[in-house]
């Protein structure tokens, strides 16, 4: 090979890696919006985008980059999730607890004949609370405050709007086991809303 | 007309049947069976109305926050930490 076109080629390739990496900002959102968790996002990122780098060669240019990109990320993800998954199944102890008999704190909301213990509240004007920052950090914090699972289940259903059958398939767990996580999740994030929120005003 | 073969929920159940008539089609029965608890029960009802309120805001988050704004605010500083393969001589 000459060595003009030696030079073409490093030169290619630097402004090909320069691209991808300008990408960066938006897959991490992509990930933290998928995992919702920033740390992890972080790393999946980077796993993508050295993978990206390495097969830069087999970037047909048929797609966008974003498009090729967000592909790899995609499996990166998705092997991510199925690592976490295989990891909580040898922790098998929390995951039969969370399997089987209801946690503690959600069987003390219900007396012995099964009804609710507290009477609620009812939320005054809530649809001005979504017009507000400091409800959405209110928000934030109650889902950050979910276990794992239930948060990432959660986000996927209500935020993004991801099908059950599909939620299952990424968390390698049965429908119903999905709709327990997420009966939980939406109890516990409704009582989180209420204290931190809705109480809040009036108290 | 009472239907006889109605099966009587109490709010435990029935917050587990609002929950998931939002992932799954309920069966009749139990869609009846939750009518019925939600005309008698005003917490279950302040439960449902604020389950659905936890959707829209859900909605309304991944639109405003989620996949618009960056997220990540730490993610941004410290990213380069040289990850060049370590090629020791």
């Amino acid at each position: 090979m000459s060595t003009s076109a030696s030079n073409k080629t490093t030169a290619r390739r630097t402004q090909l890696f320069d691209e991808i990496e300008s990408h960066r900002g938006y897959l991490i959102r992509y990930a933290t919006a998928k995992l919702r968790d920033s740390a992890q996002a972080e790393e999946v990122v980077q796993e993508a985008l050295l993978a990206a780098l390495s097969g830069a060669n087999s970037f047909s240019g048929q797609s966008t980059l974003r498009t090729w990109l967000t592909g790899i990320l995609k499996f990166k993800i998705v092997d991510f999730q199925r690592a976490c998954v295989s990891e909580r199944a040898r922790t098998v102890s929390a995951t039969a607890e969370e399997d089987s008999a209801d946690p503690e704190w959600f069987d003390k909301l219900f007396d012995e004949t099964g009804h609710w213990k507290e009477q609620f509240s009812d939320w005054q004007t809530p649809d001005s609370a979504l017009e507000q920052k400091q409800f959405f950090e209110t928000f934030e914090r109650c889902m950050d405050k979910l276990p794992g699972p239930a948060r990432r289940v959660f986000f996927q259903r209500e935020v993004m709007g991801t099908e059950t059958d599909e939620i299952c398939k990424d968390e390698a767990i049965s429908s119903s086991n999905c709709w327990v996580i997420l009966h939980r999740a939406r109890v516990s994030l409704r009582e989180c809303i209420d204290r931190n929120w809705f109480q809040g005003k009036f108290s | 007309m009472v239907n006889e073969a109605l099966k009587k929920v109490n709010c435990k159940e029935a917050a587990r049947l609002m929950s998931e008539r939002r992932d799954r089609t309920l069966s009749t029965d139990e869609t009846e069976s939750l009518k019925h608890h939600l005309n008698i029960c005003i917490n279950c009802q302040r439960a449902d109305t604020q389950l659905n309120f936890l959707s829209r805001l859900s909605k309304k988050y991944a639109k405003d926050v989620a996949l618009t704004t960056t997220v990540v605010n730490e993610a941004s500083s410290g990213n380069e930490n040289g990850s060049q393969s370590s090629k020791n001589s």
